[in-house]
Parts: structure tokens; sequence; C-alpha cells
């Protein structure tokens, strides 16, 4: 009996752009007929192709399709099933637009496990285009861009769907119309990545080129190189040569897909005991400030490497100030090492309102610096007269420094190391010195934005730092 | 109001949030990245979805995949992701697909000055893709603007059914400050709604001449065909020239005819200036410090700041160009000069400009003295 294909196909499109001899209307039929079997309505259904011959496939379907760009339809289908998991979303590409160009998608796509069913029709060249080669034009064949032969190795498109962890990989070719629906049917069954390749004949573009003269020529060549994979495994290497297995090569049934993992991990952890994830402090709106009234404007500057806590030093004075009723800004400066680059922290705070957030080169007040590094870079900021608190054992006033500034020392890392048993906690030293030094909030409201912004855990050590930085300081000072 | 301690990142990730954004793919990139860290954390906590994908392209295409299904979606980069995700922003602007992408500018060209500001990427955000696409960018100017202007983002997107670029740079994405913010519920009053069209007779690119596609969200309604390629009313592929025309004209016009939606400036302390600073991006923060010192020195300067970059706001130059002298108009940029030369040529004339292309923004006595000079004519 004849298979009506009206249904699922644009009737208004065709007949299809594709050359006479041309494999992808088999393959569109088929994945009409395994759409069939499984069931699926065209409304539910999401069709993505890339660039290429193949990419016209989009054209014809009759259900949701989008004709994408070159070697990416996998990366926008993973944006469609994410966002729709219980909708089928067929990917097509060819063997350039799935293994040059979007190589990167296809492996990741393997990874992820997401579920699409993603098809490359392997036609051995780039047809569109005129016969350049593709990453599977067999070795010693002509293509455009390979006039003398091609000498380059060749992927084997299966075996890296395998190698990067695709749940399903099958294979057939054009001319076994059986197995390309059985194997559709399967791959569509199947929950996870899901790569069919299939072997397809280039009559106009590779064959004739490659003294394949009429279209049954090429099928014939087609024919011969995809070897069922249970004779497969009977032949030699050498006979293995330029020949591929078709049939289904890989099964794993139970592996997690990757929308229902998604959707399991959130079931988790909306659970477990996460917070909110809210990421900025909200603050009671008090009184706002007057804008009227004279600026009061401090600066001050925290200076270190990346790692020792500077960044957060900042943002916990600044939160304090703001607690305090105070415009406040914290700015930062750094440099693209992560650990080890010199880092400053400017915290200003004004009771008018804030605009340029960094400190003003001469103006600084108070500087804390726990790296030589930094301190030399960033000393030039305090204004003649300023005080500068150095960890002594980590940075070195010249005698200059100590009489344009007035330089304070206190080991602080050492503190940190012996007397608290937490280098993390120099944070909050550094932040119980500024705040005995400068007065620049009430230290019990530090000492609560200290609570509220270090991990639960390291609270009780943050509060002794904070309270031998205040100690510190003051010793220093009556000395 | 609210007032929230926060930075530019972790406003623009609270924006996406309140403004309904649903779907977030992205790719670490430093100085945007906390963007995506912050709702790696949020998004599954409020069963939205976050996905990191394997690279920039990848990213884009991800999320322009789920705002097909009508996900309000966002993406994230710095300059040289968005170089790398430029032929998929060709793509949302030729089929329509609203999306929000957000360039947190650090210095360029290249590798250029990862952690550092600037303002560098100005005229890669007119003119993102190949081909012809009237982009709309926005720049917030101060850190609580990173929450409003990413709201405006999504619903510029979603009325124009195209990408909408947000610019920040370092100094906003790394500040952190007190801000003022609208409570959740106003912005919830102003999000706009994608257009739907359920309708028998549908085609997606059937509407005025003036108007953006109709796309109803996949997997609802008649099934239809989008592409990257020229296409007539029905969305599938055309070479017809008088049809190619209209396309690109339409995708124009839903733009130039509609520019007061688009269009915004703030002007501080504008009216009895004699002196102006153009600037936009945290420049602003800088110029408003030296306009209010300069003031104070009885220099009435004045500032023309657009939060809407593209399409310039090209009728409000002509009249500043109107007020001010040229040499009383100052330019100043994070740049070579990427904005000078548009509002020169809206201006008619040639201005004075003050740059800066090494990764610190401008200290407001900079500005001052530069302003100071042309006051006396040096």
């Amino acid at each position: 009996m004849a298979y009506n294909y009206d249904s699922k196909l644009r009737k208004e499109r065709l007949p299809t752009q594709w050359c006479p001899g041309c494999g992808n209307g088999i393959v569109l039929n088929a994945i009409i007929r395994a759409m069939d079997t499984m069931g699926w309505k065209k409304e539910d259904v999401c069709l993505v192709s890339g660039i290429g011959c193949s990419g016209r496939m989009s054209s014809y379907m009759d259900c949701f399709t989008f004709h994408s760009t070159h070697g990416r339809p996998v990366a926008y289908a993973t944006g469609i099933k994410f966002a729709e998991p219980e909708k089928p979303v067929i990917v097509v590409s060819g063997d350039g637009d799935g293994l040059a160009i979007g190589l990167s998608h296809f492996l990741h796509g393997c990874r992820r496990n997401i579920d699409l069913k993603y098809i490359i029709i392997n036609n051995f060249i780039y047809g569109l285009t005129n016969s350049q080669a593709s990453p599977t034009t067999p070795l010693g064949m002509w293509a455009v861009t390979q006039p003398f032969g091609n000498i380059e190795n060749t992927f084997d498109a299966c075996d890296l769907a395998i190698a990067a962890k695709a749940t399903f990989v099958a294979r057939s070719t054009t001319l076994d119309l059986l197995r390309l629906e059985k194997v559709l049917t399967a791959a569509f069954q199947h929950k996870g990545f899901s790569f069919v390749e299939i072997l397809s004949g280039c009559p106009v573009n590779f064959g004739r080129k490659n003294d394949m003269g009429a279209p049954k020529e090429m099928d014939d060549w087609i024919g011969s190189i995809g070897v069922p994979s249970a004779r497969w495994q009977t032949l030699s290497e050498e006979e293995k040569e330029g020949k591929f297995p078709v049939g289904i090569l890989k099964q794993t049934a139970g592996a997690k897909e990757y929308c229902e993992k998604y959707s399991e991990h959130v079931k988790k952890i909306r659970e477990e005991d996460h917070g909110t994830g809210i990421f900025c402090e909200t603050i009671a709106p008090e009184d706002q400030e007057n804008e009227e009234c004279d600026s009061v404007k401090r600066q001050f500057r925290f200076t270190g490497v990346g790692g020792q806590g500077i960044i957060s030093a900042g943002e916990i004075l600044c939160e304090a100030m703001i607690r305090s009723g105070l415009h406040s800004a914290t700015s930062l400066a750094m440099n693209s090492q992560v650990r080890g680059g010199p880092t400053s922290r400017d915290v200003l705070c004004d009771k008018k309102e804030i605009n340029y957030p960094y400190a003003i080169n001469g103006e600084i007040e108070f500087m804390l610096s726990v790296a030589d590094s930094s301190y030399q870079i960033y000393k030039k900021g305090v204004t003649p007269g300023g005080i500068i608190v150095i960890d002594p054992n980590l940075v070195h006033a010249s005698s200059d420094d100590r009489k344009t500034w007035k330089i304070l020392e206190i080991p602080i890392v050492e503190i940190a190391k012996k007397e608290i048993g937490n280098i993390a906690a120099q944070s909050s030293i550094a932040l119980g010195i500024a705040v005995s030094i400068t007065k620049c909030v009430k230290e019990e409201i530090l000492l609560q934005s200290i609570t509220e912004m270090v991990p639960k855990k390291s609270i009780p050590a943050n509060i002794k730092a904070f309270k031998l930085g205040i100690e510190y300081a003051e010793r220093v000072l009556k000395e | 109001m609210r007032k929230l301690k926060a930075n530019g990142n972790e406003l623009i990730a609270l924006a996406a949030e309140d403004a309904g954004c649903t779907f977030f793919a992205g790719y670490p990139i430093t100085p945007s990245s906390e963007v995506m860290s912050i709702l790696s954390k949020r998004f599954p906590l409020i069963e939205r979805k976050f996905i990191q994908m394997e690279d920039e392209i990848g990213s884009i295409c991800a999320a322009i995949g789920a705002s097909l299904t009508g996900k309000r979606s966002m993406t994230n980069t710095s300059g040289p992701g968005m170089s790398l995700k430029a032929e998929q922003i060709g793509q949302a602007h030729m089929a329509e697909i609203p999306l929000v992408i957000v360039n947190v500018m650090r210095g360029g060209p290249a590798t250029g000055l990862p952690t550092r500001t600037s303002q560098g990427d100005v005229l890669q955000s007119r003119a993102p893709t190949h081909g012809d696409v009237k982009t709309i960018v926005l720049a917030p100017s101060t850190t609580s603007e990173c929450y409003t202007e990413t709201v405006r983002a999504f619903n510029l997107a979603e009325r124009f059914m195209q990408p909408v670029i947000l610019l920040s740079d370092e100094t906003l994405a790394h500040t952190s400050r007190d801000v003022l913010i609208p409570d959740l519920s106003e912005i919830q009053k102003t999000l706009v709604t994608r257009r739907v069209n359920y309708l028998s007779d549908y085609q997606p690119c059937d509407v005025k001449d003036d108007e953006p596609a109709i796309l109803n969200p996949f997997f609802t309604g008649k099934p239809y065909h989008i592409t990257g390629l020229f296409h007539d009313k029905t969305d599938f592929p055309t070479e017809k020239p008088d049809l190619c025309q209209q396309l690109i004209d339409r995708q124009f016009r839903k733009v130039d005819n509609h520019l007061r939606d688009i269009e915004k400036v703030e002007k501080y302390r504008y009216d009895d200036a004699d002196y102006l600073i153009v600037c936009y991006g945290s420049v602003y923060l800088s110029a408003r410090d030296a306009a209010d010192t300069l003031r104070k020195e009885g220099l009435h300067v004045g500032i023309f700041c657009p939060k809407t970059l593209w399409p310039s706001p090209v009728k409000r130059l002509e009249d500043a160009s109107k007020k001010f002298d040229a040499s009383n108009i100052l330019v100043v940029e994070m740049n070579k000069g990427q904005y000078l030369r548009e509002v020169e040529r809206a201006m008619g004339k040639r201005l004075p400009f003050l740059s800066k292309v090494n990764g610190r923004l401008f200290e407001p006595p900079e500005i001052m003295n530069k302003i100071r000079e042309m006051h006396h004519g040096v």
C-alpha cells in the first residue's frame, strides 16, 4: 500500500530543490514514516536544520521548523529542547555542517545527553557549494578544494559520537530503506542524545566528479561501503578500510537525559537548604539623605594581592556604611591574574550621593596594605599626612614614605595565622583596624555586617579577628 | 522603591529575574561572568532554566532557541564573546527573534584588558553582524540603571522582535553601592507581552510595513517555518527583488518609525548650561562630579547622556547643537571616538573630544581641566 506523506509535507513547497538522485528526499520520507510510527503530531514536533543541502529539510517538513545557521543547529535545538523538554526536537545536518564547522556542538550534545534526535546526512562532500572537501571526503577522492585527490584523513561520525558518550548511535544508508526507518524509529524512541548517520549519495557534485557517472553508480558505491554490523565483525582490518558498519552501534538504556536531570536537580535543591540564592542585600529604605547637604566625602583604600580578602573587606565596609545611613560605593582595580595580582579596593562614603566611584589620587585618608606589589602601586593615592597601615612582614615602606605618611605596622597575616588559625580572617582584622582608626562607622554596625556577609561557619573566627584588629590598632595608635 | 547594596552585574541578574526572563545561556568571560554565576544559583532555585554552553556561539544559539518557544531569554558576554556571537546576532535580526545580549565592556581589541573598563565596543554594537541590521543598544550610566535598562531591554526586545544589546562596562559591573530601584510590582506592570496570532490565515511576516514579525511560541498554533534567508510574508525563502527589499525596509522601519518608544536621553543641568559634556556609560559618573565641581567655580556645565546609544538621538543632538557653540561641547569617551563621529554627524560640526583607552575611567579632574581649557580658549 502506498504510504501517504501528505499530512507532514508542505506540499506547496514541492518539488524539492534537491538534485535528481539526491538521497535527502529518501531521508525526509523516512523521518516522516518514523514520526508516524511514534504517533507524533506535527504541532508537537520541531525540526532544526543547519546550512547545506540538508538545511532545506526544514522547508519541506510540516512542523515547527527553523532553518538556522551553518554548524549551529544542535546548539539552537538545545535551547528549544531545554525550554520545552516534553516536545520532540529533530536536528538535521550534513557532514560539513555537523562534522566541520559544527563539530563542537555535536560532541557537547552527546556529552550532555540532551534528548535531541540528531541526523547527519553524510554525502562526503559540500554539495550545495559545488564540491569542496569535507571531513568525510575519502582519501584520494577528488574535490574542488582537493583537486589532486584528498590528502586529509577522515572522521568517522559514529566513532566520534560514541567517544563523546552519546547514548544512542546508529548508521544507515539511503539504499537500505527498511533499516533506515528502523534506526530512525529506534532513535526517536530512545530518551537521550540519539545520533544517526545516514550515508547518502550526491551524484551531481560528488559521484559524477569521482568516476561514478550515473546516479546508479553513486548508489552502488554507497551500498558497497555500508556493511551490516553483524558482518562487519567478520571483516579483516584491510577489508574494513573505507567501509562503515551500519545498524544500531550503541544504545545505553537508563542513562539520565539532560532535561530530566535538570528538573530532578531543581527539585532536589529546592528541598534542601540553599537559602534563596538572592544575591543583593536589601536594605530597609530609611530616611533618604538630603541631597542638598554639603559633601563630606571620605575615601579609603584596601590593597593586597588577589585572594587576600581585599575584595570582601571592601564589600563589607560598604554595606556597613549604607546601614549607617550614608551613601557608599566600593570599586575595584585588579589585573587579570586570579591569585597574586595586585588588587585595590576603594571604599567611599558621603552624605551626598556618590558618582565617581574610585578614590581620587592624593585624597585618600586611610590605606591598608598587605602586599608590597600593591603598596608600591597604590600608595601615591594617599594624601600627604594620611595613614597607611602595613603588614611589616610583607610590605616595605621606605624612609621617605615614613616622612610623607603616618605609617603604622600591624602583622595582619601573622595574627590571622597564629591567633585565629585561619588566614581568611585577615579581612576582618583589616576591618577592625580600619574602623578603629578612621571611626568611619560604628563598630557594632560593622560587626553586624561581618556576621551577615561571611560564611556561617566562619562567623566566630571573624568576630574574634575583628576584635583583635581593633585591639592591635588601639595599641599601635597609643605607641 | 527598593534600597539595595549591589553592583552592576548583580543588578543585571536581578533585573533579568524581575523582567520575567526564564532562560539563560552563557559562557564565562570577564568582566561579565558574575551575571552568569549568580543566575546559575538563583534560576534553578526558582525553577527557571540555566545552562552553561560549550562556547560563546553555542550560548547565544541556545538563548535564541529558547526564545522561539516564547521564553524571555538572555545571554551575557564581553568583547571577545561579542565578536564570536556576531553571526547569530544577525540570524536573530533576520528571523526577528527577541533576545537580550549583555556585553560588559572591557579593554579591546583582542584579549585586550580583561579586568579593566572600556567603551570600545560601541561601534561594534551598532553593526555587530554582516549585512544591514538596525540594532537597539542601551547603555546604563549608573549602577541602578543596570537594573532599569535591563528591564527596558527585555521590553524592547519583545516589542520589536529583535536582539537588544545592553552595553555595560567593567566599572559599573564591579562597583557596589547603595541603589534605589523600582519595586517588583512596578516592574511587572510595565512588562511587554509578545504578540501572537492564532487565526487560521496566520503568516509570521504578514504584518504592516513598519511592524515586527509575529512569531507564535513554538508548539502553539499553526506550525510555521523561520529562516535566516531573505523571506516573504510566509517566512519561506524568496529572492524576488521587491520582496527582498521590502523585508529589510520593514526591519529598519519597525525601529525608525517608533523612535519615541526607543530613544532615551538624560539631560543634567542642561537648561542653564554654557558648556555641554556629551557622554554615556560610566563616564557619566565622572562627568557628574566634574559638572558639579565646575559650577562651584562659576562655569555652567551640563550633561547630555544618551541611555539608548543606537539608534542615536539625532533630533535631540540637533537641538543641543543649536543651543551650544561647537567650541563649548565636549564629547568624552573611553575609546578613540566611536560615538564622537555620530554626535558630530548629528550636530553637523566638529567637536572637542576627550579620549582615554588605557582601561581606567576618567577622573573628574581630567574632564574639569579640559573644560577649563575650553573656557580659557587654550
